[in-house]
């Protein structure tokens, strides 16, 4: 019928074709427009439309769109069919074996990066929760609020945990843990040891196993000792070691250590890990801070079942306030700020990852930003590494048209080439994860470093793990093959037989992909040179004095210390390649001064006169203490040009003038010279006004020597004679002033890595992606390509024809990144008071990397494609 | 096959495809029971009662001839099987047997339609 627009309404034609069985298409559709005709006549156009709707809503019932059941029944997992596609599958793999490695290759690595952040994840995720008492356990957390600062801390005092768990119903046990250096002798050997003093009630609230020794009371004698099986060993060579003796110092002497038990390795992802316990008792002895403020150890808490956390809080907090709250007035009033301590608690198991970092005994925390951030990186690449798979699969698809035809027209159906086309892929993705698990098993050390962590295949795996292997398998042969496999059998086979088979330039999506693989590796190539030329400028930065050749020694922080530096100086002064040597306090000391009537938070340190020369600080003004003016040693001040800034002075202008300590009682100080600023601790940390000072009672911790670097090996020696004659019992360590700094950048340098390594793994990634395209371009155009040579074009006109398109979406992929790298490096660099700009070069660097590497994989195929036989690509039809 | 399987709707349905043989198909069907009803009657609801005839095997189809008003698609024919007589019959003789039994004056009168 030919009446133009009184045809029914193509909508509802268009829903009823789609849902209605095919077998009642016909039909249903028919008696539809029949019915309609004879609408028009009775009713006209505009209600016999209208009326068309409800007819086609009549049909909509599950009787319509039931399809018949095929009475050719396809069961692909158990025929004989199956082993024909994995014959064809290995034929397929062998045929073009540097196709396949590329394809296997990409799909490895994408797992490899996957399976190492599962593993990652997987010990972040069970740290800490292997003890049964876990959901019970709790630390006490301390949050220090003066004025608008705050500040976390898991350090509590000494009494706390006694005390509450005395008074506080809902809490059942409390341990005490406080991590200690000391030195252990083994024979005529010392080794520094880092054990945890802990209460007795260690082991009855901790799940760690004692393999030797009676849980309940191995840590009740002042003078026992714990030892792992490794430690055992170390010092004993067996583990049958209860009831011998060793001896250990922690502060002065030796004492003789019972051991009283043996305990099973504690596993990595724990947070308490130590080879080495004490008793608390003996902390005490050495340690014994009985004030309710401040504090050193870590307490724990065990409440009991059901008990309800905020109650808990609220009455610790008003424990605590009893006992500090007048204290606490008082020093506010005294030093004119706000200061309020609030009690909180902590799960246990969120210590790992808590923000306010390690304290005093926790082992290794840790950031969850490293693992979102590698997570990330790792989905991102399995994704792209699967599309990539397709674009690849897709580009080879037309050598497999012949196959398919044949395949369909001898009767194959439809769902079966599916069932072909995802074995396939999941033959591929086994084999590309047999070769993760291998080169997993060769990064994991690697990783290791990265991560800062001690992955091991043997602690983490269990059904869990291998479950999710399994299932990422399953992921990856599907996400792999899907697609490929719905394209390639809806082949034609009239068309694909005839050779007439085009594939469809659907390209828009694959381009873009690329584009944004390609812009993801030039913004991490940007964001690894970033990081190293901060890292390396923070290196390098002119600290206000020579770095290089200055060596620390530690010394006992002591008052037995006070004549450690002339003693050294006596000896070393005149030796060969020693320049200076000095004695400085060690550690960092926080202290509030006032300075012109100003409070100000400044660093003091003790020196004594040859620190400035030794290490090369200049002198702005005024001059040096002197042992020719006595009364520097209590009296007198020098300080920084930061703080000069901070009290409104002049270089000048400052000598001669007063420091107070908030303490009335104590001495006024008079600054008698003034050092250029510079860096004592890490760039990382904006120069604080500091004062240097000589008090006495301030003790030494720190011994620097200047060398020259001539025999550093030899010096060395000496160095280490001294010392022994000096400190016969105590360990010997040194570092390097340049090793220090360096390690301070620690996690910027891991930051490097991992983003270099991602970056590294990215642009490998991303060129097995364009060489998919490339390809699949190349598959294309073999025809228009051979006509060119036929016509005399030459091989670098086709090479500039095939690679111009890609080099300028490489080119677009570095335009889109380079804002984004702009934006997300500067906000990185804010966060550091002494940082650089970035260079131009840097943004070059990554752009002609990623375009020439774009250029040399896609001009390698252009010229493959060049060489070919032009007779062999025109000669089929 | 119980009588009680037969719907109202169906009945009547089955009734239709008996008057219009040999010529019934959903179209005329529907067309026909409006005419007779006087309500609206969607060819879908027809063909929904076809099926169901046709599944109790009440009815059997063929496929018949195109034409133009049907875009050129063919028109699925049915006829009442022997069966579908059956339970045609029984029903007739259910309700002639009541309408017989009904006394003189026991219903209501109305004007005949």
């Amino acid at each position: 019928m030919s009446t133009g627009k009184s045809q029914p309404p193509r909508w509802a034609d268009k829903l009823l074709e789609y849902l209605c069985a095919p077998h009642l298409r016909e039909q249903v559709i028919g008696d539809l427009h029949e019915r309609y005709y004879l609408y028009v006549q009775r009713l006209g156009v505009t209600r016999a439309r209208k009326q068309y709707w409800k007819e086609v809503l009549a049909y909509m019932r599950p009787g319509i769109f039931k399809r018949p059941s095929s009475p050719f029944t396809t069961n692909p997992v158990f025929t004989d069919m199956l082993s024909n596609y994995f014959k064809i599958a290995f034929r397929n793999l062998t045929r073009d074996r540097f196709y396949s490695f590329i394809k296997v290759m990409g799909l490895s690595i994408g797992l490899t990066v996957c399976l190492l952040i599962l593993l990652y994840t997987k010990d972040e995720m069970t740290y800490d929760k292997f003890h049964d008492n876990g959901p019970r356990l709790y630390r006490i957390v301390q949050n220090f609020k003066i004025d608008d600062s705050e500040q976390l801390t898991g350090i509590t005092n000494a009494i706390m945990g006694e005390t509450f768990a005395r008074d506080i119903p809902g809490i059942d046990n409390y341990v005490r843990v406080s991590g200690r250096t000391v030195t252990a002798k083994k024979d005529n050997y010392v080794f520094t040891e880092v054990p945890l003093c802990v209460d007795n009630s260690f082991f009855q609230i901790f799940s760690f196993d004692l393999l030797a020794g009676n849980p309940q009371k191995v840590l009740t004698e002042m003078y026992s000792v714990v030892l792992s099986e490794t430690m055992a060993e170390k010092y004993f060579g067996t583990t049958d070691v209860i009831g011998k003796t060793m001896l250990i110092k922690a502060a002065d002497d030796f004492e003789t250590f019972q051991v009283t038990g043996v305990m099973r390795d504690m596993p990595q992802n724990s947070s308490i890990r130590t080879g080495m316990l004490l008793t608390m008792q003996y902390n005490e002895k050495y340690n014994n801070n009985l004030y309710w403020v401040g504090g050193s150890l870590n307490t724990f808490l065990l409440l009991s079942p059901g008990a309800d956390m905020t109650t808990i809080e609220s009455r610790m907090q008003q424990v605590f306030d009893s006992h500090t709250r007048e204290g606490l007035e008082k020093e506010s009033e005294q030093k004119n700020m706000a200061i309020r301590i609030t009690l909180h608690l902590q799960p246990f198991t969120d210590i790992h990852l808590s923000s306010f970092g390690p304290d005093n005994a926790i082992a290794d925390g840790s950031s969850p930003v490293y693992s979102y951030v590698l997570s990330g990186i790792a989905a991102f690449l399995l994704i792209t590494a699967c599309i990539n798979f397709i674009n690849l699969t897709v580009a080879q698809s037309l050598r497999r048209g012949k196959e398919i035809g044949v395949r369909k027209v001898v009767g194959s159906s439809r769902k079966q080439l599916i069932a072909q086309f995802l074995s396939e892929s999941f033959i591929i993705s086994l084999i590309a994860f047999i070769g993760a698990m291998i080169l997993t098993q060769l990064a994991l050390p690697f990783f290791n470093t990265l991560a800062n962590k001690k992955l091991d295949l043997s602690y983490l795996s269990d059904a869990y793990l291998y479950a999710g292997f399994v299932a990422l398998l399953a992921v990856t042969s599907f996400l792999s093959g899907f697609y490929p496999s719905m394209v390639l059998s809806a082949f034609q086979p009239a068309t694909v037989l005839y050779n007439r088979h085009r594939m469809m330039s659907r390209n828009l999506l694959t381009k873009c992909l690329v584009v944004f693989q390609f812009a993801l590796a030039i913004f991490l190539i940007i964001g690894t040179l970033v990081i190293n030329s901060q890292v390396n400028f923070m290196l390098n930065a002119d600290l206000g004095y020579d770095s290089k050749g200055l060596v620390r020694l530690n010394i006992p922080i002591s008052k037995a210390s006070d004549p450690l530096p002339d003693f050294f100086r006596n000896e070393l002064l005149g030796r060969p390649d020693i320049e200076n040597v000095a004695g400085k306090n060690g550690g960092i000391i926080i202290t509030a001064i006032e300075v012109g009537g100003k409070m100000i938070v400044v660093e003091k340190s003790r020196i004594d006169e040859n620190i400035i020369p030794t290490f090369g600080l200049t002198l702005v003004a005024g001059r040096n203490f002197s042992a020719d003016h006595p009364s520097d040693s209590t009296s007198s001040v020098i300080v920084n040009e930061t703080l000069l800034k901070e009290a409104g002075w002049t270089a000048t202008d400052a000598i001669g003038r007063q420091v107070h300590y908030p303490d009335e009682k104590r001495t006024p100080l008079t600054i008698v010279g003034v050092v250029k600023d510079h860096h004592m601790v890490s760039l990382k940390q904006k120069i604080m006004p500091s004062i240097f000072v000589m008090e006495p009672w301030f003790n030494y911790g720190n011994i620097w020597v200047r060398m020259s670097p001539n025999d550093v090996p030899k010096t060395l020696q000496l160095l280490e004679t001294t010392f022994k004659k000096a400190l016969p019992f105590y360990p010997y360590s040194y570092e390097f002033m340049d090793n220090i700094n360096a390690q301070s950048y620690e996690s910027e340098a891991r930051w490097r890595k991992i983003i270099g390594l991602a970056s590294v793994v990215f642009i490998l990634v991303s060129c097995i992606g364009l060489l998919g395209l490339v390809m699949l371009s190349i598959e294309h155009r073999t025809k228009e390509i051979g006509i060119r040579r036929v016509f005399g074009a030459a091989m670098t006109a086709i090479v500039v024809l095939i690679t111009r398109q890609f080099v300028v979406l490489v080119a677009l992929a570095f335009v889109l990144a380079l804002p984004a790298a702009h934006y997300v490096t500067n906000m990185w660099l804010q966060e550091f008071p002494y940082r650089i700009t970035p260079q131009w070069w840097i943004y070059a660097t990554a752009g002609v990397v990623a375009i020439a590497v774009a250029w040399m994989i896609t001009s390698a195929q252009a010229v493959r494609a060049g060489m070919q036989n032009p007779v062999k690509s025109l000669r089929s039809e | 096959m119980r009588r009680s399987d037969l719907g109202e709707f169906e009945e009547i349905v089955l009734l239709a495809v008996a008057v219009l043989t040999p010529e019934a198909y959903s179209v005329v069907i529907a067309e026909e029971l409006e005419q007779q009803t006087g309500k609206t009657v969607t060819t879908g609801a027809v063909h929904a009662a076809l099926q169901r005839l046709e599944n109790k095997g009440l009815v059997t189809s063929r496929m018949g001839e195109a034409t133009p008003e049907r875009g050129g698609r063919r028109k699925r024919i049915f006829t009442v099987t022997v069966a579908g007589s059956h339970v045609l019959h029984e029903v007739r003789n259910v309700r002639d047997s009541l309408w017989d039994r009904i006394a003189p004056r026991a219903l209501p009168k109305v004007k005949p339609a």
